[in-house]
């Protein structure tokens, strides 16, 4: 256990000390300030929401993914992962951990960023209510990403670079934003957060089960995928 | 009896129907240097990440301290040190952080761990150059430094001379010598350059191809480094042989027709011998000392 936190230290600063984390949050804290402002709070944070739901969770959330995987490949430093006396599943958990902890980090100061925008600029209508509500959305969403980033690791780690995971998360997008508006976009795991936002005002998982169990199957599938493959596959 | 560190049975190797490495078997005991020499290409690399269990073997098995390397659990490795082929760390970090790295995930006291490596292997001085701005050779000890940071009792290395300079070469050489000596580090240390294997390893496997040929003691090298007088005669070989048996020298005839002599006198007083082929009147063309150079001898295995 000792050794996994170390594993979560290690794996921490070196996420914490990279460019492409710091260069996205800034990217995604200048779309968030392009896109602010609206007739109320609801129309001013259900904007940014919609963001997060649609390019910056399969985009900004793939991206750090596939950074805090694949550089081990570009870097060629994961031969020094391999054999230590903390084991490759932990390695891998405590990447998951960092990915996870940071992107709830740029969600919540993106949250906290649309709310100053929103001050300053003076939209009207403001309620802790609404902003409960909004938050408590956008945690949703944000955790939906995260559920979608396990099969970029994998993609990552089977392609040994952040290249083609990227390219993923790009296709993801495309097809998300083709045929989320289909008969198809519930049963699509990349269109479910859009789909999901756009129906929330109705019930907190306005969804079929299928859509969700959809999310909770493909982050299985690319969790133990990952693990397996750092276990298992040949290292060369 | 040898206790028994580093062990592989019948090692082998394919990817689809290419033969990487075939039915592999040596064992290295403790506080040995054990060279695993090949040309490149030769299987090297390979042994190596299968003894540390980053590659599954098609058959056989690789022990480590009687443990298979494949089925171990984590804590096998506390005791091992690595590097694998060119060393490399993450380029923006800084040469005592990437240490710092190391330290923490092998549970060391990092500011300690990290500071006595980098002083056992002169790299004090690089501390905060980021490892991207190292020259080659700093890059490769930066590479040892965190195969050692932990004290091993095993230390598996892949050609960790290649890119240091002759200073650095010796140093390494007289620190892994030292750490095996004194310490009774069992070293593991491949490469394709037998000259340097000759200075450092105790025992010598050849592998060539995939497959293991050869396994030579460092006495049996010390031989092969033997120098011999090689005598040119014109036309009148054969006597000049018997003449030179008569004389109480252990002459023969090589393959080219010179006469080689291995006796340990004549190599060093050769006028000797070129007395009394002259006084024989036997018309002398050649005197010179050879040594047998290993390069040949191993270019000469890997070709059989």
């Amino acid at each position: 256990m000792r050794l996994l936190g170390n594993a979560v230290y290690v794996e921490n600063r070196k996420l914490s000390r990279s460019p492409v984390l710091w260069g996205m949050l800034v990217f995604l804290l200048f779309v968030t300030g392009i896109r602010s402002g609206g007739a109320d709070w609801n129309e001013h944070l259900g904007s940014m929401t919609f963001l997060f739901a649609s390019v910056f969770g399969l985009m900004g959330f793939g991206t750090i993914t596939a950074w805090t995987f694949g550089r081990e490949y570009t870097d060629r430093t994961v031969k020094d992962l391999l054999a230590l006396p903390v084991s490759r599943t932990a390695i891998v958990i405590a990447k998951a951990v960092v990915i996870a902890f940071w992107c709830l980090v740029a969600t919540l100061t993106i949250f906290a960023f649309s709310l100053l925008v929103g001050l300053l600029i003076g939209v009207p209508g403001f309620s802790w209510p609404i902003i409960a509500h909004q938050f408590v959305g956008l945690l949703l969403i944000a955790v939906f990403h995260l559920l979608l980033c396990s099969p970029i690791a994998l993609l990552a780690s089977i392609s040994r670079g952040y290249l083609v995971p990227i390219a993923y998360a790009f296709t993801t997008l495309m097809v998300a934003l083709t045929a989320g508006p289909t008969a198809l976009g519930p049963y699509l795991p990349w269109s479910i957060p859009a789909l999901h936002l756009s129906m929330s005002g109705l019930t907190l998982f306005p969804l079929g089960t299928a859509s969700y169990v959809i999310l909770i199957f493909v982050f299985e599938l690319g969790a133990f995928g990952t693990i397996s493959w750092w276990k298992r596959a040949d290292q060369r | 009896m040898m206790q028994e560190i580093i062990r592989t049975e019948s090692l082998t190797k394919r990817y689809g129907t290419h033969s990487v490495l075939q039915d592999v078997s040596l064992n290295v005991h403790r506080g040995e240097i054990y060279g695993f020499l090949g040309l490149n290409g030769a299987g090297k690399t390979t042994t190596i990440r299968m003894l540390l269990g980053m590659i599954r073997p098609t058959s056989g098995e690789a022990y480590i301290n009687g443990r298979s390397v494949i089925e171990a659990k984590p804590d096998l490795w506390r005791q091992i040190g690595y590097m694998v082929e060119t060393p490399y760390a993450y380029p923006n970090f800084t040469v005592r952080d990437n240490l710092r790295l190391i330290a923490k995930l092998r549970g060391l006291p990092e500011k300690s761990a990290t500071e006595s490596v980098m002083e056992k292997l002169q790299l004090t001085r690089y501390a905060d150059t980021k490892a991207k701005n190292l020259s080659l050779g700093n890059a490769q000890k930066l590479g040892l430094a965190k195969a050692m940071i932990h004290h091993p009792s095993v230390l598996i290395l892949d050609e960790p001379t290649n890119a240091l300079d002759p200073a650095g070469i010796v140093q390494v050489r007289e620190l892994l010598r030292r750490s095996a000596k004194e310490e009774g580090m069992t070293v593991f240390i491949s490469s394709h350059i037998l000259e340097e294997m000759s200075k450092l390893a105790s025992r010598i496997g050849i592998i060539h191809g995939g497959t293991l040929i050869q396994e030579i003691s460092s006495q049996e090298f010390e031989q092969l480094r033997r120098k011999r007088l090689m005598v040119k005669v014109q036309d009148q070989g054969e006597t000049a042989n018997r003449l030179l048996l008569e004389a109480g020298y252990r002459a023969q005839i090589s393959a080219e027709g010179s006469i080689e002599i291995a006796d340990e006198q004549a190599i060093r007083q050769p006028e000797r011998v070129a007395k009394l082929l002259v006084d024989a009147n036997l018309s002398l063309t050649g005197l010179t000392v050879e040594e047998e150079g290993l390069e040949s001898y191993f270019l000469q295995r890997v070709s059989e």
